[in-house]
C-alpha cells in the first residue's frame, strides 16, 4: 500500500534512530578492543609452551636441550663417529636392531608405554648383552634383566664411590656416581658397583647404582647418567660412553604412546557401527545448534509490563476463616453464623435490626410454619465444640432460613429478594425497580 | 543475526554428503558451506539500521475500543528491504497483528527510497498509560537463509481512557430527571424551591400550589410548578487509596469508583448542577471541575486514565480542606470508599463530622458478592468458617453502615455492576427531596 503524501506523520525522525553499520562496527569495536588485545597476549604467552611440546622434549630425547634430555651425550656420540638412531616406537627399535646387529640399544620408559606384550617382542629381537636399560621399573626388569630386583630409591647425598667388590672397568674407571635415581641388586653372577651407603644391612646384601648380569646387560639407576644435566657430573660421562658407544651404532629406543596399546582387545560398539555414523552425528550436532539458533531468537527485547497489585477482595475474610479453625473456635464461628442469621431474619420478617431473639423466633416459627421448639434448637449454639458440631449447627441455621424464606415465598409476604442472595442477575439494567424509589 | 528454517533445511541437505563420504573433511567442508551461505544472505540483506520508523497512533483511547497502530516506515537505503517488523508494546496492551503471530510481528517489504504503512490492532485490557519502548526491524537476505536484526528506541504511548461502561443506565436516570422537572418534587416550600411556571390546575395536583392571583386574573385555576433546584454543587471524593486496589468481580474498587463517578458526574451535569471531582490517596491525584471548558466527561476520563491504586492508606484530614477548596456553599459529598472498618475507624470517621455539618454526604462502597457466595457454602468444616468470616465481614459493613447512617449520611453499598446506577439513583432521590 502506497503511503498518502498528506499522512499527519505522528514523529518523524530526521535521521534514524540508530547509528549506521559502520558506526555501530565502530562503537563495538571501542567497547571490545581490550578483550582483543588481552586474548593476543595469551596466546603470544601461552605460543611457547605450546610449540616446546615436540617428541623431542621427552627425557633423554635425542634432540631436547632440557635438564633431563639426552641430547648432550648423543651429540658426543655423533662427534665420536657414533651413528645415534633414534627409535619412538617398538617396530621401529626392532627394525634397526636387525639393521644394526650387535649395537648397544638404550631403553628408558619412564611412563611404562610400553606393554608386556612388547617388552616380550623387545627381548626376542635384542639380546642379553646389548641392553642398556635407564632406570628401569620391574616389569622391565623381570622382562629384560631377569635376577636384577629393586633396591628402592637412592637418597639424595654426597657421590657414590664405585666400591671394592666393583670389577666392571667403565665403573671402575668412572670412580663415582652422584646420589639419587634408583638402586638394584643382581646375584653373584653379575656386577654391582656404587653401593648405596645404608642398604647393607638386609640378607640380601646392599642395593647398587649400576648393575649389570651375567648376559652383559647394563642397568644404569639414574637417568642423569646419560641426561644433560648430569652427564658431565662425577664418572657420568665415562659410563654413558663407555655403555652406549661400544660399537659404531647405538639404538635409543625411548617407547612413545604409539606403544601403547590401542584397544583391550574386545570389539567396542564404535568399531561394530558404520564409519559414516560418526560424523553425521557430529552434522546432526551442527543441524541442532542451528535449530537451536532459529527458534531461540526473539524478534526484538521483551517489552516490560508494570504489574498492578492484585489483591483480592475476599482474601482477608478467607484468612480469618484460616485463623479461626487454627485456633479452634468454633464457639465464636457458630455465635457469628448464628447472629448472622438473625440479623438477616430480622429484615426478612420486617422486625427491624435491634428485635429481641424471642420475638424473631416466634415470627420464624410462624412464617416457616415450624415449631417454635425447634427454631430455638437451631438458633441454640451454646453447646457447639467441634467441627461436626459447627457444621451441623451452620446446616441447621441455613436451613432454617431457607425455611422461613419459603414460608414467605408462598404467603406472598416476601420480600423483593433475599439479602443473601448472590447478585448475578443484575448485570442486565433492570430500570423497573429502580423507578419506585 | 537470525537464522531460518531453510537453513535448517540446507544443514539436513547437507547430512546427505557426510553420509556418502564419511570423513572430518566432509564435514568441515559441509560446514564452511553453511556459513558461506550465511554470511552471503547477510551481506546481501539490507541493512535494517537506514529505515526511518514513524509512529501514527492516536493519542488516547477507552479501553473497550480497539485502535490501529501504525508505523510508517521509510527505506533510505539502497537495497530492497524485506523483513519483518516487530512493536514492542506491553502485553496489556493487547497488540494483535493480522498475521496471528504470537509477537505481533508484521510482514514489511518496502523498495529502496519508500516509504510503507504497517499498522497492528491494539485492544488494551488495562486503563492507564501504555507503553511501548522499541521497534524492531528485521532485514532478510535473498536467500532467506538469515537475517539482520536491529532495535530502534522508538517510543510510543497511549493514554487509555476508564470505559464508562455504566453509560448504558444514563438515559432512564435521565428521564427520571425529566420526569422531575415541572412537578413539584419540594416538600419544604422554604428558599430552596425554585419557581418554574404557571399551568392550568389539573385534578390531582397539591391544591397548595395553587396561584390564587394568577387564578383572579385569568378566571381559572392556575397552580404554580416547581423544578428542582439547579446550580447546586456535586463533590465526589475517589479514594486511590490501598482498599482501592482490592479486586472485586476481578475488577480494582478504584475502576468501579470510575465508573460510578463518570455516571454520577454526567447526570449530575444534565441536572444543572456543578460537579467537582478529587481523587486522593496521600495527596491529590487529579482534579476536574465542570466549570472549566471543555466536556467535562472527557476531562473527567483523561485525568483519571494514569490514576492508579496506591498502596497507601488514604489521608482523609485534607479531604474537608479540598471539599472547601472546590465549593463553599451546602454541596453533595460523594466519598467512593471502602466500608472496611479499621480504615473507616482511622481515617474517615474523625473527619465526618466537619462534613457532615455543612454538607449532605453519601459514602459509596464497593460490596463483594463473593463474601455472601462463601456465606452460603458451609459443608465441611473448613467452609463452614468460611463462612462464619464471611458473615462477620458482612455484620461489620452493616455496623459501619449503621454508624455512618447515624451522622446523617447516607451509605449506598453495593456489588460493582450495582454500584453506578445505585449512586445514581441516590443522587435524583436526594434531589428529589431538596436535600443538595
Amino acid at each position: 500500500m502506497r503511503t498518502p503524501p498528506t499522512l499527519p506523520a505522528a514523529t518523524v525522525h530526521p535521521a534514524p534512530a540508530v547509528p549506521d553499520t559502520g558506526r555501530a562496527v565502530r562503537r563495538w569495536w571501542r567497547a571490545a578492543w581490550i578483550w582483543f588485545v588481552l586474548a593476543a597476549l595469551l596466546v603470544l604467552v601461552a605460543l611457547p609452551s605450546i610449540l616446546r611440546q615436540d617428541p623431542g622434549a621427552r627425557p633423554l630425547g635425542t634432540d631436547s636441550a632440557r635438564p633431563e634430555g639426552g641430547r648432550a651425550v648423543a651429540r658426543v656420540l655423533a662427534q665420536h663417529g657414533i651413528a645415534v638412531h633414534p627409535a619412538a616406537s617398538l617396530p621401529e627399535a626392532l627394525a634397526l636392531a636387525a639393521e644394526h646387529p650387535g649395537a648397544p640399544v638404550l631403553f628408558h620408559d619412564p611412563a611404562g608405554h610400553l606393554p608386556a606384550e612388547g617388552l616380550g617382542q623387545f627381548a626376542e629381537g635384542v639380546g642379553p648383552g646389548r641392553r642398556v636399560l635407564v632406570e628401569p621399573g620391574l616389569p622391565v626388569l623381570q622382562a629384560l634383566a631377569p635376577g636384577v630386583s629393586q633396591g628402592g630409591v637412592v637418597p639424595e647425598g654426597a657421590p657414590l664411590p664405585a666400591g671394592q667388590q666393583c670389577h666392571w672397568p667403565a665403573a671402575v674407571e668412572a670412580r663415582s656416581v652422584s646420589a639419587g635415581g634408583r638402586s638394584y641388586r643382581t646375584g653373584p653372577s653379575g656386577q654391582e658397583c656404587f653401593p648405596v651407603p645404608g642398604t647393607d644391612a638386609g640378607p640380601s646384601g646392599a642395593a647398587h647404582a649400576v648393575v649389570t648380569t651375567a648376559e652383559g646387560t647394563v642397568v644404569l639407576g639414574h637417568r642423569d647418567m646419560v641426561a644433560n644435566a648430569g652427564a658431565a657430573d662425577e664418572g657420568h660421562a665415562v659410563l654413558s660412553l663407555w655403555t652406549l658407544g661400544r660399537g659404531t651404532d647405538v639404538i635409543w629406543y625411548l617407547p612413545s604412546l604409539a606403544d601403547v596399546p590401542v584397544d583391550g582387545g574386545t570389539p567396542t560398539l564404535d568399531r561394530l557401527l558404520p564409519d559414516w555414523v560418526r560424523p553425521a552425528g557430529l552434522w546432526l550436532g551442527v543441524c541442532l545448534l542451528v535449530l537451536l539458533l532459529w527458534r531461540g531468537r526473539r524478534h526484538g527485547p521483551l517489552a516490560v509490563e508494570p504489574l498492578p497489585v492484585i489483591v483480592p477482595a475476599s482474601e482477608t475474610a478467607v484468612g480469618r476463616a484460616r485463623l479461626y479453625e487454627h485456633s479452634g473456635q468454633y464457639p465464636a464461628a457458630a455465635r457469628t453464623l448464628r447472629s448472622a442469621t438473625l440479623v438477616r431474619l430480622a429484615s426478612a420478617l420486617r422486625l427491624g435490626p435491634s428485635a429481641p431473639v424471642g420475638a424473631v423466633v416466634t415470627a420464624a416459627s410462624r412464617a416457616s410454619g415450624l415449631d417454635a421448639g425447634r427454631v430455638g434448637s437451631a438458633l441454640d449454639v451454646d453447646d457447639v465444640g467441634s467441627g461436626r458440631d459447627l457444621v451441623a449447627a451452620a446446616a441447621a441455621l441455613q436451613d432454617l432460613e431457607d425455611e422461613v424464606h419459603r414460608g414467605l415465598q408462598a404467603t406472598g409476604t416476601a420480600p423483593d429478594k433475599t439479602p443473601t442472595a448472590t447478585d448475578t442477575a443484575a448485570d442486565t439494567p433492570s430500570d423497573t425497580d429502580l423507578r419506585t424509589p | 543475526m537470525v537464522l531460518s528454517g531453510r537453513l535448517l533445511t540446507l544443514a539436513l541437505v547437507l547430512l546427505l554428503p557426510v553420509v556418502l563420504r564419511p570423513g572430518m573433511d566432509t564435514v568441515g567442508w559441509c560446514l564452511l558451506a553453511l556459513v558461506l551461505v550465511t554470511g552471503a544472505d547477510l551481506v546481501l540483506a539490507a541493512s535494517p539500521r537506514g529505515v526511518l520508523i514513524a509512529r501514527d497512533l492516536p493519542a488516547s483511547t477507552r479501553l473497550d475500543a480497539p485502535v490501529q497502530n501504525a508505523l510508517l516506515i521509510t527505506q533510505t537505503g539502497r537495497r530492497r528491504l524485506r523483513g519483518s517488523v516487530r512493536d514492542a508494546w506491553q502485553p496489556s496492551a493487547g497488540q494483535v497483528a493480522e498475521s496471528g503471530r504470537a509477537d505481533a510481528a508484521v510482514d514489511l517489504d518496502v523498495p529502496a527510497g519508500e516509504r510503507r504503512r504497517v499498522s497492528t490492532t491494539l485492544a488494551p485490557r488495562r486503563r492507564g498509560t501504555l507503553r511501548s519502548t522499541s521497534v524492531t526491524v528485521r532485514s532478510w537476505g535473498p536467500l532467506g537463509v538469515a537475517a539482520r536484526q536491529v532495535t530502534h528506541p522508538v517510543p510510543g504511548q497511549i493514554s487509555v481512557l476508564p470505559p464508562f461502561r455504566s453509560r448504558r443506565h444514563l438515559p432512564s436516570r435521565l428521564a427520571r430527571l425529566r420526569e422531575m422537572d415541572g412537578r413539584s418534587a419540594v416538600r419544604t416550600r422554604g428558599g430552596g424551591t425554585e419557581f418554574d411556571s404557571l399551568r392550568d390546575y389539573v385534578r390531582g395536583d397539591d391544591i397548595r400550589s395553587i396561584d390564587w392571583r394568577a387564578t383572579a386574573r385569568r378566571r381559572d385555576v392556575v397552580i404554580r410548578t416547581w423544578r428542582p433546584e439547579r446550580d447546586r454543587r456535586v463533590v465526589i471524593v475517589l479514594d486511590a487509596s490501598r482498599t482501592a486496589a482490592a479486586r472485586v468481580d476481578d475488577e480494582p474498587k478504584l475502576d468501579t469508583g470510575i465508573e460510578a463517578s463518570l455516571l454520577l458526574a454526567a447526570l449530575a451535569s444534565a441536572g444543572g448542577d456543578r460537579v467537582e471531582l478529587v481523587a486522593v490517596d496521600r495527596r491529590v491525584r487529579a482534579r476536574v471541575s465542570s466549570t472549566e471548558k471543555g466536556s467535562l466527561l472527557h476531562r473527567m476520563v483523561t485525568a483519571l486514565a494514569p490514576v492508579q491504586p496506591t498502596l497507601l492508606a488514604a489521608d482523609w484530614s485534607q479531604v474537608p480542606v479540598e471539599v472547601a477548596a472546590v465549593s463553599r456553599q451546602r454541596s453533595l459529598v460523594v466519598l467512593l470508599t471502602d466500608l472496611d472498618t479499621a480504615a473507616l475507624q482511622e481515617g474517615l470517621l474523625p473527619v465526618l463530622p466537619a462534613l457532615t455539618a455543612r454538607h449532605q454526604v453519601v459514602v459509596a462502597s464497593v460490596a463483594d458478592p463473593e463474601l455472601a457466595a462463601l456465606a452460603r457454602d458451609r459443608h465441611d468444616v473448613e467452609t463452614a468458617f468460611r463462612a462464619a468470616a464471611a458473615e462477620r465481614a458482612v455484620l461489620e459493613r452493616r455496623a459501619a453502615a449503621r454508624e455512618l447512617n447515624l451522622l446523617g449520611v447516607e451509605v449506598v453499598d453495593e456489588p460493582p455492576h450495582r454500584l453506578p446506577p445505585a449512586l445514581a439513583d441516590a443522587y435524583l432521590r436526594l434531589k428529589a427531596a431538596g436535600r443538595l
